[in-house]
């Protein structure tokens, strides 16, 4: 396994609201599929996940709900909202511009 | 729902206190607890195992609840009420402390926002007029100061037509009396250009102000009056069918048009009456204007110098020739008041006593924060971070700061009428301050002095304490560190003090010289009447005479007088008018003029002037107007150094000038006089000047429109007013007494009022500073002791002996005083040539030093016995028992 690295400043909002658009979650198991998704490269905790979607219900991008898990516990699932779907498609553009600019950069020096 | 509408709602329910996001995330956290459990369990894990690395795995349920509450909108608000709840609970649990505090930061918010209030209103605000910057004096310039030019009516008219201006008026003051109302009453009236009132901008109350028509060019004016707010109230009782309604005002009906506002004029003139321009031949002083928008007073004067030269040209009798306009705005006139520097100082000290106040607080801060270095341990063990602590502390102090803020406004509020009593008379317009005690610029002044001193006072503690050693929560003598700050914060606060207290000390100093200046007379039970005759009343010189002598009269019958003196001006400290007077075979010219005044022979005697040689006439040979005259220690030594002064003859040609109502020469005077005696010197042009050469002459030869009755009473003759005032109407029942006031009160108010404004003060200010200073030493040593409490108990139970242990005990705070006292002294000499200018007294007067170092000391050991006591009281046992 990789060394655990930070999720890069800015772009966990992102990475949460991509995870929620594929359809309602909880937040243990949006950790664990952010987790498995990254391949344990980036390291999420509850302290930094907690705060972003505290954010993002407050941007009103997500919405939560209160639900029963797969293993009949309560949980809180979200979902994405419409001005949620727009905020990812805005911010999936932004970063595929950046990081080919920064690919370009790398690749060409 | 979109982005802006959800944080509407979310802080709808927050400011609904619905919030019941705590209590989801509390339950969304423990969701997510469980099943990470759940998943070390399918792990393989036992359940108290799984629970326990899970637990690890979240890194500290606290620390994520922090985070994500940081993360809400509005963050900050809800933290800073938090953080105020808390520290109201802290501050509850320890009244004594939070009481001291508050109280101290209040005196200190209370005299700094009292002091700006007078220095708004004496220099920012300090009229209510109308765009008050346009409003200038219009005067001549004699190297830069008015000189008293005066205009005559037509060229008063060129003025207002010049395009400078957009209105320019005369005015003059004389009192007028009022009859048909009680007791016959001499009241303040200012007579004025029908236009002034409109030119100043002030609205009426009620009714209307003057207008054109109330006094047309070239007639005399109409008989209307317009009333200040404190003449309606105390005449009319502030009830509105004033406006309408007759004065009898020197023998005639003036019909009440209008009342002004409570801000105008609250000082000065309480009737205005149009100014009757046809009755001044010779021309008006006293010319004021409103400028053109736009003009500024050194453009007016620019434009105004053609009209002054054509002036001169015109009249060349009558206007000077060369003099150039001097515009000044009423503003920059009040700013630079002599009494501005002076208010300024004081304003200074009471910023000074606020600092120390400050530092004080800082000190019970720092004693208290030690105590609780357990708590902020255990609060940053659970995650609070360095900058919450801060935040926590710095909302502790500003809860402080605010309360003192509060407090101290209330009392500045109520304190103002006292320190507005105490200023000298005429020394600063407070009509502004009159009508709004507590506005917008001194709200706003205090927050920000609150604000200012929660950062000073909050500012030591929260860096020492925020980042506590781990090691706090076990150990409980405190860090020698923090001591150290007490001390330096301690030396800081004596050094302040010793400042405040030197200043104090040089001002006490210098009206203590005053006090004991040789007066020459006795101003203790003396009783001044002033009566001035209406316009026309008595106009020959025996019935005035008569009227004069029949008040006299009348007086010496008043029980408890036990001598009575007539004058027309003689009145100490400030008397007499100057007069020309001519010595035969000596050139005069370029001397200074002798003082001269016109008094009965009992003159001396009332006051109790010794006579040095000589005789005085009698009141017998008063009546026959003789020509004899006696002059003052100073006169007869400057004239007749070598001679005696008496039997000398001197002319003074004012005397012989034909009469006028007001000044009725007495039949066949020729102006010469005899010297018959002299008499000791009393001061006659104020306390600070010396006496200048006086010639006293009888009353009878020049007979005024106004004079004093000086009366010595045999007790406290500050009840006898009304008496007076019958005496005086039991001769004529339409004559009024203008004012009757003691010599003392004289005295006061033209010697001592501001020497006495600024030691009263201060002298507040240093009492505060020095028990602040107790406080503060008393803080200091108490919880060093009850730091080393421990320490001092096993030096004991190794055999110290008890003065060690107060030596122990005393020792850093003594150093810190010394220190302090030192810094003080040296501040105190190194300022003194900074503020020679403005101080009243000498900073770097040895005496004044010496004696604030004794106070200072004797107040420190009083402070500091009581715990010194206790640490040499304490019993080993007990000290070793503790922990």
């Amino acid at each position: 396994m990789a060394a655990r690295k930070d999720v890069p400043s800015g772009t966990l909002d992102m990475l949460v609201l991509r995870v929620i658009s594929r359809g309602p979650i909880h937040g243990w198991g949006l950790m664990k599929r952010l987790g498995e998704l990254t391949d344990h490269v980036f390291q999420v905790t509850p302290g930094g996940l907690f705060p972003a979607l505290q954010r993002l219900e407050e941007d009103g991008w997500i919405a939560g709900e209160w639900g029963v898990s797969e293993n009949n516990r309560k949980a809180r699932f979200y979902t994405i909202t419409k001005s949620g779907r727009r905020q990812l498609a805005k911010e999936e553009d932004h970063w595929k511009a950046i990081s080919v600019a920064v690919s370009r950069v790398l690749e060409g020096a | 729902m979109n982005r802006q509408a959800s944080r509407l709602l979310a802080m709808a329910r927050r400011w609904l206190g619905v919030d019941d996001r705590d209590r989801a995330l509390d339950a969304e956290l423990e969701s997510f607890l469980q099943h990470e459990i759940d998943a070390r369990i399918d792990d393989g894990m036992t359940p108290g195992e799984a629970r326990r690395t899970a637990l690890a795995s979240i890194g500290g349920i606290q620390q994520v609840k922090e985070r994500v509450r940081d993360a809400r909108t509005g963050a900050w608000r809800d933290a800073f009420w938090r953080d105020t709840r808390y520290a109201m609970r802290i501050v509850r649990r320890s009244p004594g402390f939070a009481a001291t505090a508050v109280v101290s930061l209040a005196v200190g918010i209370a005299a700094a926002t009292g002091l700006f209030s007078i220095v708004n209103a004496a220099l920012l605000n300090p009229f209510p007029f109308a765009d008050i910057n346009r409003i200038v004096n219009l005067d001549g310039n004699y190297n830069g100061k008015p000189g008293g030019l005066s205009f005559t009516v037509r060229q008063l008219v060129a003025l207002q037509q010049s395009g400078v201006f957009d209105g320019a008026f005369a005015s003059n003051s004389w009192p007028m009396t009022l009859t048909g109302r009680g007791v016959p009453a001499m009241v303040p009236t200012r007579h004025l250009s029908a236009d002034g009132l409109t030119v100043l901008g002030v609205p009426p109350l009620l009714g209307r102000v003057f207008r054109e028509a109330d006094g047309p060019a070239g007639e005399p004016p109409q008989r209307v009056v317009v009333l200040t707010y404190r003449f309606w109230q105390q005449h009319f009782g502030g009830r509105p069918e004033a406006v309408g309604q007759t004065l009898q005002l020197n023998r005639e009906a003036y019909t009440v048009i209008g009342v002004l506002p409570r801000q105008y004029f609250y000082t000065g003139p309480e009737i205005f009456v149009p100014l009757d321009l046809t009755s001044y031949t010779k021309g008006v002083w006293g010319v004021q204007a409103r400028l053109e928008r736009g003009v500024t007073p050194r453009m007016a004067e620019q434009r105004l110098q053609p009209l002054f030269e054509q002036f001169s040209r015109e009249a060349p009798n009558t206007f000077p020739k060369g003099v150039r306009p001097l515009v000044r705005s009423l503003v920059a006139t009040q700013r630079t008041a002599d009494f501005v520097p002076i208010l300024l100082l004081i304003f200074a000290a009471s910023m000074l006593l606020l600092l120390l106040a400050c530092a004080n607080v800082s000190i019970l801060l720092l004693a208290r924060g030690t105590s609780r270095a357990h708590e902020f341990a255990v609060r940053a063990a659970i995650g609070a971070s360095r900058g919450r602590l801060i935040r926590q502390l710095f909302v502790e102090s500003l809860l402080l700061a605010f309360s003192g803020a509060a407090l101290g406004v209330a009392a500045g509020y109520w304190g103002l009428p006292a320190i507005l009593r105490l200023l000298p008379p005429d020394s600063v317009p407070v009509g502004n301050l009159i009508a709004v005690p507590v506005n917008v610029p001194v709200l706003l002044f205090s927050a920000g002095l609150a604000m200012a001193s929660a950062l000073i006072c909050g500012l030591s503690p929260a860096l020492s304490f925020s980042r506590p050693p781990l090691t706090a929560t076990v150990r409980t003598t405190a860090g020698v560190e923090s001591r150290r700050a007490h001390h330096f914060l301690l030396a800081g606060q004596i050094a302040l003090t010793v400042l405040l207290l030197a200043g104090t000390g040089a001002a006490v100093r210098v009206l203590i010289g005053l006090y004991r200046t040789s007066l020459g007379y006795d101003p203790h039970n003396v009783m001044i009447a002033l009566i001035t005759l209406p316009e026309n009343r008595y106009t020959k010189w025996a019935d005035r005479f008569a009227f004069y002598e029949r008040v006299r009269d009348r007086m010496t019958d008043v029980p408890q007088v036990e001598s009575v003196a007539l004058a027309t001006y003689a009145t100490p400290p400030s008397a007499g008018e100057r007069a020309v007077v001519e010595v035969p075979g000596r050139d005069m010219t370029g001397d200074e003029a002798p003082i001269l005044q016109r008094i009965s022979g009992h003159y001396f005697a009332t006051m109790k002037i010794p006579i040095v040689r000589g005789r005085v006439w009698s009141d017998s040979e008063n009546a026959g107007a003789p020509h004899v005259a006696v002059v003052n220690d100073t006169m007869a030594r400057e004239l007749w150094p070598d001679e005696s002064a008496i039997g000398q003859r001197v002319l003074i040609p004012g005397y012989v000038k034909s009469s006028t109502y007001y000044r009725l020469a007495a039949p066949g005077s020729d102006g010469w006089f005899e010297i018959i005696g002299v008499v000791g010197d009393t001061p006659n042009v104020g306390l600070h000047e010396p006496p200048a050469p006086s010639i006293y002459v009888p009353y009878t030869l020049m007979l005024s429109d106004a004079l004093n009755v000086i009366l010595r009473t045999s007790h406290d003759p500050r009840s006898m007013a009304p008496s007076i005032r019958e005496a005086v109407q039991s001769v004529d029942p339409n004559q009024p007494v203008t004012w009757v006031r003691t010599a003392d009160d004289a005295l006061a108010e033209a010697g001592w009022a501001r020497e006495r404004f600024v030691t009263g003060l201060l002298l507040g200010f240093a009492i505060v500073a020095l028990m602040l200073a107790v406080v503060g030493l008393y803080s200091v040593v108490s919880y060093s002791v009850s730091c080393r409490f421990k320490e001092f108990g096993i030096r004991m139970a190794l055999g110290a002996g008890r003065a060690r242990i107060v030596n122990a005990a005393v020792q850093p705070a003594v150093l810190a005083i010394v220190a302090g006292l030192f810094a003080g002294l040296a501040l105190s000499v190194g300022l003194n040539r900074a503020v020679a200018r403005w101080s009243i007294g000498n900073l770097s007067d040895p005496v004044v030093l010496v004696a604030v170092s004794l106070v200072l000391l004797a107040a420190a050991m009083m402070a500091a016995a009581v715990p010194a006591n206790r640490a040499a009281s304490i019993q080993p046992v007990d000290a070793l028992r503790t922990d």
